[in-house]
């Protein structure tokens, strides 16, 4: 190893230059990196709700709707002035980008069509062909929204105060931020002083979501700076501000890079993950500048302080350089080791980790040490700063008490924490609701709950019914089926309505029978059901009923209008329905439930579920491999512990505030638990060389915490009040959960290596630690 | 583009038009009145009888396709160019028997009559006559672009000439004279391809109320099927509605000219009474 570092040291300034070469390449590969923002990209695609949504959306469009409400001042929807609005907004919304015109609807589309009944038969004309300018075309027009299906509640609100466009978007270059952009264009020009209007729907979510991802652009770099600022204030010296950051910083582009070199996606359930890799790179980058401290204060007294300087990374790098590699492949292997998951988001977590960690282990080994050899070697007054009494040596003599005089005090309180975080974790729910991310004090989270109470609902759930043969949807015996269902979900919680192409031909049938309220019923026959339609057909248009119907009668949908996006409604909801849709309907004819948040509630469902073995799997592979590394089963038992407090605490503490366990939050648990071990081995190595080194006992324990043991609190508390920057991006509580929870992960890692670890250890007394003759 | 030699400079006839509009001249392939133009065309189609077989087939935006077999049987009334016909569904099975019939009623005043027949019901259905912009049996085509559109409800203007597979053709525009055509036909604006040679559409493209484009017409394989009066009626028919990107074929699979069909089968109670 020495001579190793003497090499690094003659050959600092080409490491150096290399080392930043390399960088530059890194930077370079980002040109090939496959950036996937598109969650879609993710979904599981072998999970039914998956499956069922993507043939829905290739069957009958993709129900991204986008919601307008227009809901005059004074007096109901049915005034001239407002509908007009209604019709200009229309033809303005139907000339956008993006918009699917056939599925975007208002009283002023030329699809919306009044079926009613005469003397003759049926009779269908379009709903709104013109705005009403007399008062019995406004009552025809009021009265034809109210006997037909698909209005009320939908394009206007039961008390008639409130009208709606609703327009489907599919996805655009700029997002469904541009959507939104675009529709709120339209809706503040015939926005005045007679109307209040409000948007509302998933592209208004999605595209929220869009814009408060980007403020991680300030964020980062914002909590880097406090990063910077806390070390500082840490160690007091520059260079302590400065490198462990910067190197922190390179492993994270050079991972980056990798996955571009070796064509890995980076998918948008990473977009955190580099914040993990900063702070591991970062623990192991100030381990090594503590111990160099320490090692140059020993040397300080010469005369030559360059030479004291090189010596001082010489030595740290001799001591500190195997535990780094030990702990660096531990915590790698473990990451590795999820190369094996289905979920291909999870297997680049692993991979991405794994390299920023192998990334800052060379960087430490060979760039880190080069840039402090060429550096000025610590000035005297940093010195000074660096050994004065901190808030951090405070913390340290509590922990050091608590551990080695306080163990029964601390057993019990770790009991006592153990049960109340039990209890919490017991309380943990899975839920994900795009709304949920969302402060319910943002105006569009407002609007969109308001529509919610005033009409049916913003989102939708589909009932795909799958005919074995062409005209099968004609069937009376299956109309009656889809009736029934119809009828069940109404009843449900949550569900403001349902829409199918039953309600059309019930209406068609009381129509042909003197609009008779009586034969609001499915026809007898199939061939009076396609002799309706064909009738239908010869008024209206060919794409009517596209949105729910295939064009040959094989398929059929239920759109259920629902209030709420949270998944653990839709699943209680798809569990009930399931069971009862199975029994509705013959042979020949399958159900299947999908669209608008089924999508969802799979990805939570598999994510959540492959999060959590991907814990439980990271764990298990640091026990073995430290366990390996130290020979001993129980190091390897030893070092889960501060692990497994992160997790638990992390768990405990969602389940004790409410917080749901959802995609955004179970992708930070599963960041919890790679923190802990390199701080345990850390600590495991030094003690054990302390003892090693003879002298008395407690203080070498001492020792070992006040080096190892502060390095690790310096980090933890650095990162922490870095990220703790991400709990002030108002409105959005996936930061808050982000910036709260890594924080909180990684203060729990750091003060449980520094308590019940030792404490545990001082207890038993394992040989791994004390040697065979202990 | 079509370059036009004249006088030995070579010029577009982009730049032709701008120069003949400036010099206040008329353009040469003016020469043909639009006037004229239109009443050939309004009756080159119009087969004084005839019995057909044809295929509709239905294409959603998503290129699901149905496929309706029908039979067609058409006269013109005695002593003008008012064309009756009836179609009927012979498949798929569940409308098999449905009929429609329409009667064109070009004398001024005077509305097209449409009846539709469900045979599951037994019963007629007169259709309401202005709804001419309503589809035609589940297609993309109109009634009025099925039966045709009164020559003297629009006002006309050749736009140009241009080349459609090879053909010189006339373009022009319709506009309709009155707001009650435009709200009847659901056109502000038609612009057809008109072959010079035969008179016959091969193009056509329809601008909803509010200006939009709404639909493109394809018309082709042509066949002259009455050549002592230089008869031509397309064996390919194609609309698409380009707002809804549903699209409807026919595809004549026979074609013959009959004299003789009786005229009594084109009426309301006929249609009762073939049940």
């Amino acid at each position: 190893m020495q001579a190793y570092m003497r090499i690094i040291i003659r050959l600092r300034w080409w490491i150096i230059a290399a080392g930043l070469g390399l960088t530059v390449a890194a930077l370079f590969q980002f040109k090939n990196l496959n950036i996937i923002v598109d969650p879609d990209a993710a979904l599981p695609k072998s999970h039914p709700l998956v499956k069922t949504s993507q043939e829905l959306d290739r069957l009958f469009g993709n129900k991204f709707l986008y919601v307008v409400g227009i809901t005059p001042k004074a007096g109901d929807v049915y005034q001239r002035e407002i509908l007009s609005k209604v019709q200009l907004m229309t033809r303005e919304i139907l000339r956008l980008p993006g918009v699917v015109r056939s599925n975007t609807n208002s009283l002023a589309t030329r699809k919306m069509k009044n079926i009613s009944g005469d003397a003759e038969g049926m009779v269908v004309r379009p709903l709104m062909e013109s705005v009403p300018n007399n008062p019995e075309d406004m009552a025809h027009l009021k009265a034809g929204i109210a006997s037909n299906p698909a209005y009320e509640n939908v394009l206007v609100s039961k008390n008639g105060k409130t009208v709606l466009i609703v327009a489907e978007f599919a996805k655009i270059p700029g997002g469904f931020h541009a959507v939104d952009k675009n529709m709120r264009g339209v809706i503040e020009h015939y926005r005045d002083a007679t109307v209040d209007i409000e948007a509302g729907g998933t592209p208004v979510i999605l595209s929220l979501l869009e814009q408060f991802s980007e403020r991680m652009g300030i964020l980062f770099p914002l909590a880097l700076v406090l990063i910077a600022l806390v070390l500082y204030m840490a160690f007091g010296t520059v260079q302590a501000m400065v490198l462990p950051l910067v190197t922190a910083l390179i492993a994270v582009i050079w991972s980056l890079g990798l996955l571009g070199v070796f064509e890995q996606p980076f998918d948008v359930f990473n977009a955190a993950t580099p914040v993990l890799v900063l702070a591991i790179a970062a623990g192991h980058a100030v381990q090594m500048l503590k111990r160099y401290y320490e090692e140059y204060r020993l040397l300080a007294h010469a005369t030559d302080k360059r030479a004291s300087s090189r010596e001082a990374v010489v030595r740290s790098l001799t001591k500190v350089g195997p535990v780094m590699i030990v702990a660096g492949l531990v915590a790698a292997l473990g990451f590795l080791s999820l190369i094996i998951f289905d979920i291909r988001s999870i297997r680049v977590f692993g991979i991405f980790t794994a390299a920023g960690i192998v990334s800052a282990l060379i960087l430490e080994l060979t760039w880190v040490p080069a840039m402090r050899a060429a550096l000025p070697p610590p000035k005297a007054n940093e010195m000074l700063r660096e050994q004065r009494k901190t808030v951090w040596d405070r913390v340290i003599l509590w922990a050091y008490t608590l551990a080695t005089q306080r163990r029964a005090r601390l057993f019990k309180v770790a009991a006592a924490a153990i049960v109340t975080l039990s209890l919490g974790g017991l309380m943990l729910h899975v839920d994900d609701s795009q709304k949920g991310y969302f402060y319910g004090s943002l105006e569009q989270k407002r609007d969109d709950d308001s529509l919610n109470r005033k009409m049916a609902g913003t989102n939708t759930i589909s009932v795909l019914i799958r005919g074995d043969s062409e005209d099968r949807i004609k069937d009376p015996a299956v109309l009656r089926g889809m009736e029934a269902v119809q009828q069940y979900l109404i009843q449900q919680q949550g569900v403001g309505k349902t829409l199918s192409i039953v309600d059309f031909i019930k209406r068609m049938n009381q129509a042909m029978h003197a609009d008779d309220p009586a034969f609001n019923q499915v026809p007898e026959s199939r061939e009076l059901v396609a002799q309706y339609l064909l009738l239908y057909s010869t008024s209206g248009e060919p794409g009517d009923f596209d949105s729910y119907v295939d064009a040959d009668y094989r398929n059929a949908i239920i759109v259920a209008y629902v209030k709420s996006d949270s998944t653990a409604f839709a699943t209680d909801l798809f569990n009930k329905l399931q069971a009862y849709a199975k029994t509705q309907f013959g042979p020949g004819v399958e159900v299947a439930i999908g669209g608008g948040i089924a999508n969802t509630v799979a990805l939570t469902e598999t994510m959540v579920r492959e999060k959590i073995l991907n814990i439980i799997q990271i764990m298990a592979a640091v026990m073995l491999v430290s366990a390996l590394a130290l020979r001993s089963m129980v190091a390897g038992l030893l070092i889960l512990v501060p692990l497994l407090a992160a997790v638990f605490v992390n768990f405990g503490i969602m389940g004790l505030f409410g917080i749901p366990l959802q995609i955004g939050t179970s992708l930070i648990s599963a960041m919890a638990v790679g923190i802990g071990a390199d701080y345990a081995i850390y600590m495991s190595y030094r003690m054990r060389e302390e003892l090693r080194a003879g002298g008395d006992e407690q203080e070498a324990i001492k020792r070992a915490f006040f080096s190892a043991g502060k390095a690790t609190l310096f980090v933890s508390s650095a990162v922490s009040a870095g990220f703790a920057v991400l709990m002030l991006s108002w409105g959005f509580w996936v930061h808050f959960y982000l910036g709260m929870l890594v924080g909180i992960a990684m203060i729990v890692s750091a003060l449980t290596t520094l308590t019940l670890f030792p404490g545990l250890i001082f207890k038993f007394r394992p040989k791994f630690i004390y040697g065979i003759g202990a | 583009m079509r370059i036009v030699n004249i006088s030995g400079f070579v010029i577009s006839n982009t730049a032709l038009i701008i120069l003949c509009a400036g010099l206040g001249l008329p353009l040469s392939y003016a020469a043909e009145d639009v006037d004229s133009i239109m009443a050939k065309n309004y009756v080159v189609g119009k087969v004084a009888g005839s019995v057909s077989e044809a295929d509709f087939r239905l294409i959603s935006s998503n290129g699901q396709e149905r496929v309706r077999k029908t039979t067609g049987k058409s006269k013109l009334k005695i002593g003008s160019e008012d064309k009756m016909s009836l179609v009927t569904f012979l498949s798929p099975a569940d409308v098999k028997g449905t009929m429609t019939l329409t009667i064109e009623n070009s004398s001024i005043g005077k509305d097209d009559d449409m009846w539709i027949y469900l045979p599951a019901l037994k019963k007629v259905r007169r259709l309401v006559a202005s709804n001419k912009k309503d589809s035609f049996v589940g297609t993309d085509f109109s009634y009025a672009d099925v039966i045709g559109y009164k020559i003297n409800e629009w006002k006309y203007t050749l736009l140009r000439e241009e080349n459609i597979e090879g053909s010189a053709c006339f373009v022009v525009e319709a506009v309709p004279k009155s707001p009650s055509v435009q709200e009847d036909s659901g056109y502000s604006k038609r612009i057809m391809w008109i072959r010079r040679d035969a008179y016959v559409t091969v193009k056509g493209e329809g601008y909803d109320t509010g200006g939009e484009l709404l639909k493109s017409f394809r018309f082709s394989s042509y066949k002259l099927v009455d050549s002592k009066n230089s008869k031509w009626v397309p064996m390919y028919l194609e609309a698409e509605n380009l707002q809804t990107r549903h699209r409807t074929v026919i595809e004549m699979k026979k074609f013959e000219v009959n004299k003789d069909i009786p005229e009594s089968i084109f009426s309301a109670r006929s249609l009762q009474s073939e049940s």
